[in-house]
């Protein structure tokens, strides 16, 4: 805490009664890394300093950060006492509330908060979110001031407000320096900051000045003599690695009894996509159900170990999710047969209609609903309405009586799915099976995507149009059939693989969650995009770039990231965008123009018309890296590897969708993601033809 | 008389007029005639020059797939733009494809593939 300096006192104090002023110290230690993670710490204030209460009053703070401690004083008839704050997490989303109650004629109260906020490293510079501290509920005025402390040798590069809105960074107004560093104060909508180190301009200019140079150069062939050295070289480390593995004795091709080639035909790999989908239908049916009973438990988060274990006494082993950890998905979620009781209780009511909105209309998957008497009325009045024959009520779901604990179980015995072959798994065991399905997932996906891969490369005497018939066949049939796949093994599992909006943190709802992936979308989108190139790669027999494209679609980006200007920030953008989570700048909202680009295909092949068929942007992405992987014969060089390393992004991106589990949405993807791919291809044969005209020009 | 020679200028002047009365549609005397016959417009001809300009030589079947299939991309792309963003909407579909059509189909009768 040595560098969280007392900079509020630069600000005046409020003063007035019951006048509450929330000053917070946010203190930056950036790390300037190509990625790695960071944190800062946050020390927040809560003063009233001139109270008039006369009864007890209650009085609630919201941080978007982890406390470290929260400490309470007041002053009560002139003498200082410690107030208890109660602190919770998940009632209000991932903020953390702080409740105390002020004593009657308390005259003065300060709260004092500490935590960190994590931040991220990325590319040699820091992007950091700005801690928010409110007050709930509050009659009198309250007032706001945050700082940032920065060290010396850093700046902000970008401010950016919660819609990803970028503010000029004069809009930070430094107040103070300390030693050594530099306080700014925050207007309370900038939500996010960039940090970079004071020479990463200079640095970033001298390097995209040497890089244009050197291209430049290259471009006039006054590198020949170093393109000779480099093939000595390479010459030479090939020669040695050979050597080696001949002293070594490895195995050589002849002693294996199949070759890759062979390997790579698009029927075998196919073969090998069918046999690990049948291997995990076959592992569900032995190892599935889950054997604990699940409870969706919609009650405040100082509540539910108590309803655990006020359940566990009526039915056994327990295990529990809650809204803090997912109710996006409860739709997928129930409709996979993953809980069998849901607990409806002293929900707070402000945060109840979003999560009411996405529960209640798919409760009718849950065999038995516990309402007990502290939940919502206006909530409990509708599911009773809706689901009379599954509504069981309770007085107190955190302490059942014995004729309550009796109802429930004999309820849930008659519901209770059974292993189909008789077979018991311990938990442990079960849960050793749902990551082996987490595995298998990831393989699953990147034999399907491989297979297509080695379609595309296998055109044979077809025709292009036939070409392109097989290659969306294929691609069709690879998620839909993926998606059936993830579908069948969570029903059988009772248990979601993946699911589409885990809120992150909640690592034990999904198999692919208890392999420390959360949803899986990251490892499941790298799946898709290695198993494209793998396919292509074996079925051609050589990686489909030249090393003259792999420098330049390398060096491209690079130099965009390098760029100290507004390029460079738009390229660095749009890397947070994709790979980060941020969703900031000018990059974010030509990304919402491309899904708004891409929503209109799908809108006007009747997508979206009713609730039942969503349209899902990522879906059509998948279906619209179809048409162009067909039409590769068609392009050049260069325009075919970067066409290929395009569509592998954008439908290893789209295959990410395979784990939302929503069939319906891909239905009425297909088509319009079809479409979608035809405008990509018309700007890919662009590409392609300017390539021609280039080349030609040089011969 | 060469028929072939015949059927296709018959067609470039088809392709021609067809979409000087599209663009005519828009005229508020005609808002309120039945457009069913710029529907077959939309859906054939716009495709048509655009499977002319990308690909020299195609089967029958295959020319209508391109045909059909570049004609949907195209109408769907334009009104898509329209949806997202305010300063497309100056233009109507009714005229920047018949005037996209129009211009693809001069480059084509100019710069004939061999």
């Amino acid at each position: 805490m040595a560098l969280l300096l007392p900079v509020a006192a630069a600000h005046a104090q409020v003063q007035g009664t019951n006048v509450v002023s929330v000053t917070s110290t946010f203190s930056i230690q950036p790390i300037y890394d190509f990625y790695a993670s960071g944190s800062g710490l946050v020390a927040t204030l809560i003063n009233a300093s001139s109270l008039q209460i006369t009864s007890s009053t209650p009085f609630e703070a919201i941080s978007s950060y982890r406390p470290a401690y929260a400490v309470a004083t007041a002053v009560v008839n002139g003498s200082s006492e410690v107030l208890p704050v109660v602190v919770n997490s998940g009632r209000y989303g991932s903020f953390f509330s702080y409740d105390l109650v002020l004593p009657a004629n308390a005259t003065s109260f300060v709260l004092d908060i500490e935590g960190s906020v994590g931040g991220n490293a990325a590319l040699w510079r820091y992007v950091a979110g700005i801690p928010t501290v409110s007050i709930n509920g509050w009659g009198g005025p309250v007032f706001y001031t945050l700082d940032m402390q920065i060290p010396s040798g850093s700046s902000v590069s970008g401010a950016y407000d919660n819609f990803g809105n970028s503010f000029p960074t004069s809009y930070l107004r430094q107040v103070a320096t300390y030693s050594p560093g530099v306080t700014y104060n925050v207007p309370p909508n900038v939500s996010t900051v960039i940090l970079e180190p004071g020479l990463f301009v200079p640095v970033a200019l001298g390097f995209t000045i040497a890089a244009s140079a050197a291209i430049v150069l290259v471009a006039m062939g006054l590198f020949r003599m170093g393109r000779v050295i480099l093939t000595k070289v390479i010459i030479g480390i090939k020669g040695g690695v050979v050597r080696v593995l001949n002293r070594a004795r490895l195995p050589t091709k002849a002693h294996f009894p199949f070759s890759v080639r062979k390997l790579a035909r698009p029927k075998t790999i196919l073969v090998l996509f069918l046999l690990c989908a049948i291997l995990m239908i076959s592992l569900g049916v032995a190892a599935g159900p889950d054997p604990q009973v699940k409870a969706y438990v919609i009650a405040d988060p100082s509540g539910v170990n108590a309803i655990r274990a006020s359940l566990a006494g009526a039915v056994g082993s327990v295990a529990v999710v809650t809204p803090d950890q997912d109710y996006v998905d409860f739709a997928t979620m129930s409709s996979v047969g993953d809980f069998n009781v849901v607990v409806v209780s002293n929900y707070p009511t402000l945060a109840l209609p979003p999560v009411s909105e996405f529960v209640l209309p798919s409760l009718g998957n849950v065999p038995l609903v516990i309402v007990d008497n502290s939940s919502d009325p206006m909530f409990a009045s509708q599911i009773n309405l809706l689901y009379p024959s599954q509504v069981v009520h309770v007085q107190n779901a955190a302490n059942l009586t014995g004729a309550e604990s009796q109802e429930i179980a004999s309820d849930l015995s008659s519901e209770l799915r059974t292993n189909l072959l008789g077979l018991h798994l311990g938990e442990t065991s079960f849960k050793v099976t749902l990551t082996t399905e987490a595995g298998l997932s990831f393989v699953l996906i990147f034999l399907g995507w491989a297979y297509l891969g080695s379609l595309i490369s296998d055109s044979g005497s077809q025709s292009e149009l036939a070409h392109l018939g097989t290659v969306i066949a294929a691609g069709v049939f690879v998620f839909v059939f993926s998606e059936i796949i993830y579908v069948e093994v969570s029903s059988l599992l009772a248990f979601p693989l993946s699911l589409h909006a885990v809120i992150s943190g909640a690592k034990d709802i999904t198999a692919v969650g208890l392999l420390g992936f959360g949803g899986g979308s990251t490892p499941r989108l790298a799946s898709g995009f290695i198993g494209l190139l793998a396919g292509i790669t074996l079925a051609e027999g050589r990686p489909p770039l030249h090393k003259e494209d792999f420098a330049l679609i390398i060096a491209i980006p690079i130099l965009l990231l390098a760029n100290p200007f507004f390029i460079g920030n738009f390229a660095f953008e749009a890397v947070l965008l994709f790979v980060g989570n941020f969703s900031i700048g000018t990059a974010f909202a030509t990304s919402l123009s491309l899904k708004g680009f891409i929503y209109g295909f799908g809108e006007a092949l009747g997508g979206g018309v009713t609730g039942t068929y969503l349209l899902s942007a990522g879906k059509m992405l998948y279906f619209a890296g179809l048409a162009p992987l067909a039409y590769l014969k068609r392009m050049g060089r260069t325009s075919m590897a970067l066409t290929i390393l395009l569509c592998a992004v954008i439908v290893g991106d789209g295959g990410v969708r395979v784990g939302e589990m929503t069939p319906t949405k891909t239905y009425i993807a297909v088509l319009p993601g079809l479409a979608v791919g035809f405008a990509f291809l018309a700007v890919f044969l662009g590409l392609a033809l300017a390539e021609k005209y280039i080349r030609g020009l040089r011969q | 008389v060469n028929l072939r020679l015949v059927v296709g200028q018959l067609a470039d002047g088809v392709i021609v007029l067809y979409s000087l009365v599209v663009l005519a549609s828009i005229a508020p005397s005609l808002r309120g005639v039945d457009n069913i016959l710029l529907v077959p417009y939309f859906l054939l001809v716009p495709g048509y020059v655009l499977t002319a300009l990308l690909y020299k030589s195609l089967r029958k079947i295959g020319r209508l797939f391109y045909t059909v299939i570049w004609g949907v991309v195209l109408v769907v792309s334009v009104s898509s733009l329209e949806g997202i963003s305010a300063g497309y909407q100056i233009l109507p579909p009714s005229i920047v494809i018949p005037i996209f059509t129009l211009v693809i189909f001069t480059y084509n009768h100019f710069h004939k593939l061999p």
